[in-house]
């Protein structure tokens, strides 16, 4: 296997980790389960903030996932960046030690997938004169369906332990 | 006709960046040393205070950006983040039950950032 080609894998993988956290994370805070109205309660957030992070994590999964559209992929990177510093940050200085490594390592593969990105997902967009098949739009739709199943399958009962 | 087209459009352009970043500085200077009025807003919207720290450092850093020079793609960030903030703090005003008065706050912000983005002069913009 040559460099580029393991290059496009990583891509994949750690754009696939951090697009699955959003479609679940966005289940997890509209639907108000308990486990999220736990975690708001011990890092003492509002319990409307749920629906705040909550609105935007659907569509920057969207945007991660889709073809092309190399300035909203921007925006997006920015928008999971901030969210997974935001919930790391706040996880220290509110003095609950258990869930920042895996918000941690969610900001990494942010950088990663971003650092890693493709020429035709990176800005200054290079010309673009042949249409995207669609069948690469089905397959970004299909994953996200499929995301959005398995998170709905996989809701957590119960409060975070 | 077209060098004053530019002209009118530069000022504009200025005007509405140095709307969002001057606040946007001052603001994000209160959150960080958690000082009135904005830390009191902060907790009546229900947030803990150590979330004043965590916007206040971006808040800094994206006034910053927006008016240093050149820099595109992290000027990009600095208009997402922004966005996010603006938009998060109106829904939280609206969400506390506060009146239009303070939404307007926020949102002349997002009316202010929309513009800057869109007239962004092309040293400052990726194709």
């Amino acid at each position: 296997m040559n460099r580029s080609r393991i290059r496009v894998i990583a891509y994949w993988v750690f754009t696939a980790l951090v697009a699955y956290e959003m479609v679940a994370g966005a289940f997890w805070d509209l639907l108000h389960i308990e486990f999220t109205r736990v975690m708001m309660d011990r890092l003492r957030y509002p319990q409307y903030f749920p629906y705040v992070t909550g609105a935007w994590k659907l569509p920057c999964a969207m945007a991660l996932v889709a073809p092309r559209f190399p300035r909203l992929k921007e925006w997006a990177y920015a928008g999971a960046f901030f969210n997974y510093y935001g919930a790391v940050a706040s996880h220290f200085l509110s003095g609950d030690r258990g869930a920042w490594p895996i918000a941690l390592a969610l900001a990494l593969f942010t950088i990663a997938s971003w650092a890693l990105r493709p020429p035709d997902r990176r800005l200054p967009a290079p010309a673009q004169t042949e249409t995207v098949a669609a069948s690469r739009w089905l397959v970004a739709a299909g994953v996200i369906g499929a995301m959005v199943v398995v998170s709905l399958l996989t809701l957590p009962r119960g409060p975070t332990p | 006709m077209e060098a004053r087209i530019n002209k009118r459009k530069m000022v504009a352009y200025w005007l509405a960046t140095l709307f969002v970043a001057v606040p946007g500085a001052l603001s994000g200077g209160m959150d960080l040393l958690h000082v009135q009025p904005l830390f009191g807003i902060m907790l009546h919207l229900g947030y803990p205070g150590y979330f004043a720290t965590i916007l206040g450092l971006w808040k800094v850093a994206g006034a910053v950006v927006l008016v240093a020079p050149r820099s595109p793609l992290v000027k990009e960030w600095a208009y997402a983040g922004m966005f996010i903030d603006y938009s998060s703090a109106v829904f939280s005003h609206a969400a506390s039950g506060d009146g239009p008065r303070t939404i307007a706050n926020p949102a002349f912000a997002i009316l202010a950032l929309v513009v800057s983005w869109y007239l962004r002069p092309p040293s400052r913009r990726l194709a």
